[in-house]
C-alpha cells in the first residue's frame, strides 16, 4: 500500500517535469521566424573577403503564387517576396553569416538547401574554408549539390529568375539532375565531392552553370541559366573545365551513364543501359589503363535511305562505339592536359596493386600524364523502332 | 522453486542489443580502414572466447555472479582487487556509451542541453532498474525483433548507395588490421563479460547455450555487414572522420522525393542505444554490491546513476577528449581487464577443480564448491 502511494507520487512528479522536456519549446523552429535557404552562393575576392549570397524562401509569403516579381530577375529583398536574395561580406564564411544577423529578421535555415554555388573567382582561390564549414555543421545536408558558376560571381547566377520552378535554386538543382540523368554533365553532391577530395589522387569535379541570353516572344531579352561544363579541381582549387563532349566522356569512363543519346552522322541512338570498368595494369613503372565500356541502345533516328539490315545495324554499332571512344579520349586528353585524375585511375591502381601503391602514390602526379589509356567499347543495337524500311529510298 | 527472472530467450536478446547498441553510432575497428569489417569478424572470434569463459564459469559455479566467483576462486583480497579493476572497466564503458548516446541526441536536438539529455537517460535507466530485473529481460525480448527489422530495413534501403569498390584493397597492411581487430575486440565484443553478472538470473541456460552463441554470431555478422556497407557508401576516410557515420547514411537515403527518413530510424537508436546502458548500469550495481558485500543493490541504483551521469559530464567535456580517452587510452586498460578477468578465473577454477578431484579418494564424489544461494535480486 505504502509502495503504491510512493509510485503515485513519482508518477505525479514525472508528469509535472515531463511537459518541460517534451513540449519542444526549446528547439522550436516557427515558420514565421525562418528564412529557408534554398541556395547558398559563395564568392571570394582578391583581398580574401568572403561574400555569401542567400537565396531564401519566406514560407509565409508562398501562397501558390509566383516567386519574386515574375518575368525578370529577383529583387534583393526590397519588397517582401516569397524568394529573396541577400548578401553579406566578411573575412570568413561564418563572419559573413554573423553579419547576416545584423540586418535579417529571420533565422537562416539550411535544412532544405539544394545547391552550393561557387563563384569562378572564388573556386580558383580554393574553397576549403567553405567545405570545412559545411562538413562541421550537422544541419547541412550531405546530398546538396555542388555547383560552380561559369560567371565571375555566384550571386550573378542566383539572381536569375528562370526555368519552370518558382524557386531558382530548386530549378537549378533539377536542371543539373536532369542533365546528369541524360548523361551530359555529372551531378555531384557535397559528400561525393568530399570523398574525391579525401582520396588524395582523384580530382574533385562539379557541374558548371552559366547564363545565356535569348529573345523572348515580344523581343524582350530573357536571361536564363544552363549547365555549361564540368569544373575540375586540384585539391580545393578549380584548375580547368571539361566541355560537353569531354564531360560525357568522363561519365562513360566512370560508369555514370544512365540514359541519353549517342549521335553519329547517320543516326541517333537512345542509351538503354551502359556499364564501364577501369582495369589497371602495371608494367614496371608504366601504368596501363583499359576502360571497358559495354553499351546497349535503341535506334531512334536514322537519316539514311537504306533499309535496316543486319549489316547496317553492325555499321551503326561500330559508328556508335567510335563516337563513345572519341568522347572518352577527349576527356582523357583534357585530364592529362590538366594533370588531374578525374577518373580515379589512382584509386583503381591502389585497389589492384596495394603493395606497389606505396611507391606510386607520392609520384602519382608525375606518373599520371604518362599513363597509357586503352578504350574498349562494345555496343549493341537492340531495337530499331516500328519500321525496318526507309521511308524514302535512295 | 528457484527465482530466475530472465529467460534464456530474453538473455539472448539482451546479448544482441548489447552488441548492436554499443556500436550503432560508429564503425568499430575503423582503424583498419576498408578492412574494418574483417577486423570486426576477427574481433568477434576474440569476443567469443570471453563469452565461452563466462558461460563455462557459470556452469562450474551455478548461481554465482562472476564477481562472486572471483573471490571464491582467487581468495578475498586478490578477488576483490580484480573486481575493482573490472568495476572500473565497466564504468568506463558505461560512461562512453552514455556520452555517445546523449551526444547523438544532442546532434539531433541541438537546442536541448547535454546535461538535460544525460539525466533524462539516467533517470529512464533508474526507473527501469527500480522496476526489477525481469523488466530488463522483457525490454530486451520486446525490442530485439523491432531493432532487427529496423536494422535489416536500413541495410536494405541504403544498399543502392553502396560502391563496393571502396572496400578494396582488402587487408592492405597488417598493422591497421591488427589495430582494428584489437579495438573491435575491446568494444563491443569483450564487453560481453558483463553478462557474467546476469547469468545466475537466467533460467535454463544449459539447454540454451547454442541459442546464446547463435545470437552472438548473428550480432557479429550484422555488425560486419553494417560496417562494410558504411565503408562502401562513405569510403574509409569519411567513415573515420564523420562523428556519426551511420546517421549520415540514414540522412542520405530516401524513396523518390521522400527524404529525412533518418528520423524513422531514431527508434532503432533509442531502443538499442539505451539497452546497453541499462545492462552496464545494472552490472555496476551488482559489482559494487559484491565488492561491499551488500545484501541488496536497490539502494545503490540512484546514487550510482548520479555518479555515472556526473562523471560522464566531467570526464568528457568535449568530443576531442572523448576521442583521446575512449579510442586511444581506455582500450589499453579495458581490453586486458575484460579479456583476462574471465580467462584468469576460468584457469584458476580449472586448476582448483583438478586439485580437488586429485585430493578426493577414489570412489567418492569429486569435491564441488558448495552450492550457494542465489544473489540478492528484486523479484517481481
Amino acid at each position: 500500500m505504502k509502495r503504491e502511494k510512493r509510485i503515485k507520487i513519482y508518477v505525479v512528479i514525472l508528469l509535472i517535469i515531463m511537459p518541460g522536456f517534451l513540449s519542444g519549446c526549446w528547439d522550436s523552429h516557427e515558420l514565421n521566424k525562418l528564412s529557408i535557404v534554398s541556395g547558398l552562393g559563395w564568392d571570394i575576392d582578391n583581398t580574401g573577403k568572403v561574400t555569401m549570397t542567400y537565396q531564401s524562401i519566406i514560407p509565409s509569403e508562398i501562397k501558390g503564387s509566383s516567386g519574386s516579381n515574375g518575368g525578370g530577375e529577383q529583387k534583393g529583398g526590397s519588397q517582401l517576396s516569397a524568394i529573396q536574395l541577400n548578401q553579406d561580406t566578411g573575412s570568413s564564411p561564418y563572419d559573413a553569416l554573423s553579419r547576416y544577423t545584423q540586418h535579417a529578421s529571420r533565422i537562416p535555415y539550411y535544412e532544405h538547401t539544394q545547391i552550393y554555388l561557387f563563384g569562378k573567382e572564388g573556386v580558383q582561390r580554393g574553397i576549403y574554408p567553405f567545405l570545412d564549414t559545411q562538413a562541421r555543421n550537422p544541419v547541412s545536408r550531405p546530398k546538396a549539390l555542388m555547383v560552380v558558376s561559369a560567371e565571375e560571381k555566384a550571386s550573378d547566377i542566383l539572381g536569375i529568375q528562370d526555368g519552370m520552378e518558382n524557386i531558382q535554386a530548386f530549378g537549378m538543382a533539377a536542371e543539373i539532375k536532369l542533365s546528369a540523368t541524360f548523361s551530359k554533365y555529372p551531378e555531384v553532391t557535397v559528400l561525393q565531392f568530399q570523398n574525391r577530395l579525401l582520396s588524395k589522387t582523384t580530382a574533385p569535379i562539379a557541374p558548371m552553370v552559366g547564363i545565356f541570353e535569348e529573345t523572348g516572344p515580344e523581343g524582350k531579352k530573357i536571361r536564363r541559366t544552363r549547365v555549361v561544363g564540368t569544373a575540375v579541381f586540384k585539391g580545393d582549387r578549380m584548375i580547368g573545365q571539361l566541355n560537353e563532349r569531354e564531360s560525357s566522356g568522363l561519365l562513360w569512363a566512370i560508369n555514370e551513364i544512365k540514359i541519353g543519346f549517342v549521335m553519329i552522322p547517320e543516326a541517333s541512338m537512345e542509351i538503354v543501359s551502359a556499364k564501364s570498368k577501369i582495369v589497371p595494369e602495371l608494367q614496371g613503372d608504366q601504368v596501363k589503363i583499359t576502360i571497358e565500356i559495354d553499351e546497349e541502345s535503341n535506334l531512334v533516328e536514322y537519316r539514311g535511305h537504306q533499309d535496316i539490315t543486319a549489316d547496317l545495324v553492325h555499321e551503326l554499332e561500330k559508328g556508335q562505339a567510335k563516337e563513345i571512344e572519341s568522347q572518352v579520349r577527349a576527356a582523357v586528353e583534357k585530364s592529362f592536359a590538366l594533370d588531374a585524375d578525374v577518373f580515379g585511375f589512382g584509386e583503381a591502381v591502389h585497389r589492384k596493386y596495394k603493395k606497389e601503391w606505396k611507391d606510386l602514390k607520392p609520384r602519382w602526379d608525375d606518373i599520371y600524364s604518362r599513363i597509357e589509356v586503352l578504350v574498349k567499347v562494345k555496343t549493341h543495337l537492340n531495337e530499331i523502332g516500328d519500321v525496318n524500311k526507309a521511308l524514302i529510298k535512295d | 522453486m528457484e527465482n530466475r527472472p530472465i529467460s534464456s530467450q530474453q538473455f539472448s536478446a539482451l546479448l544482441f542489443l548489447l552488441l548492436i547498441g554499443s556500436v550503432l553510432v560508429y564503425v568499430p575497428g575503423i582503424t583498419a580502414a576498408q578492412s574494418a569489417w574483417i577486423a570486426i569478424l576477427a574481433g568477434a572470434v576474440i569476443g567469443i572466447w570471453v563469452l565461452y569463459a563466462v558461460i563455462s564459469l557459470h556452469e562450474m559455479f551455478p548461481g554465482q555472479r562472476i564477481t562472486q566467483i572471483s573471490t571464491l576462486v582467487l581468495g578475498k583480497v586478490p578477488g576483490t582487487i580484480l573486481n575493482i579493476l573490472f568495476l572500473w572497466s565497466i564504468f568506463i564503458f558505461a560512461c562512453g556509451l552514455l556520452y555517445d548516446f546523449y551526444i547523438l541526441l544532442n546532434f539531433i536536438n541541438p537546442a536541448i542541453a547535454v546535461e538535460v539529455l544525460c539525466f533524462i537517460i539516467i533517470l529512464t535507466c533508474v526507473y527501469c532498474l527500480y522496476q526489477g530485473l525481469n523488466i530488463i529481460g522483457r525490454l530486451g525480448e520486446l525490442s530485439v525483433w523491432i531493432s532487427l527489422i529496423f536494422l535489416i530495413l536500413g541495410i536494405g534501403i541504403a544498399l543502392p548507395l553502396a560502391d563496393f569498390s571502396n572496400l578494396k584493397p582488402l587487408a592492405s597492411a597488417w598493422k591497421p588490421l591488427a589495430a582494428g581487430t584489437f579495438f573491435s575486440a575491446d568494444w563491443p565484443f569483450a564487453i560481453v563479460v558483463v553478462l557474467g553478472l546476469f547469468l545466475p538470473l537466467v533460467a535454463t541456460i544449459k539447454e540454451h547455450t547454442k541459442q546464446i552463441y547463435g545470437w552472438y554470431l548473428i550480432s557479429a555478422l550484422l555488425l560486419a555487414i553494417l560496417s562494410a556497407e558504411t565503408l562502401a557508401i562513405l569510403g574509409p576516410e569519411l567513415s573515420e572522420s564523420t562523428r556519426f557515420p551511420l546517421f549520415l547514411i540514414y540522412r542520405l537515403i530516401g524513396f523518390g522525393e521522400f527524404r529525412r527518413l533518418e528520423l524513422i530510424f531514431l527508434f532503432l537508436w533509442l531502443i538499442s542505444g539505451i539497452t546497453p546502458i541499462i545492462i552496464l548500469y545494472q552490472g555496476l550495481n551488482f559489482i559494487v554490491q559484491d565488492i561491499f558485500r551488500l545484501k541488496d543493490y536497490i539502494k545503490l541504483i540512484l546514487p550510482l546513476g548520479l555518479v555515472l551521469g556526473v562523471f560522464t559530464l566531467y570526464m568528457f567535456p568535449s568530443d576531442m577528449l572523448y576521442d583521446i580517452l575512449e579510442n586511444k587510452y581506455s582500450p589499453l586498460f579495458t581490453f586486458p581487464v575484460n579479456f583476462l578477468y574471465p580467462t584468469l578465473l576460468l584457469l584458476a577454477a580449472g586448476i582448483q577443480k583438478k586439485r580437488a578431484s586429485s585430493k578426493s579418494t577414489p570412489g567418492s564424489a569429486p569435491a564441488r564448491p558448495e552450492k550457494p544461494s542465489l544473489p540478492a535480486t528484486r523479484p517481481r
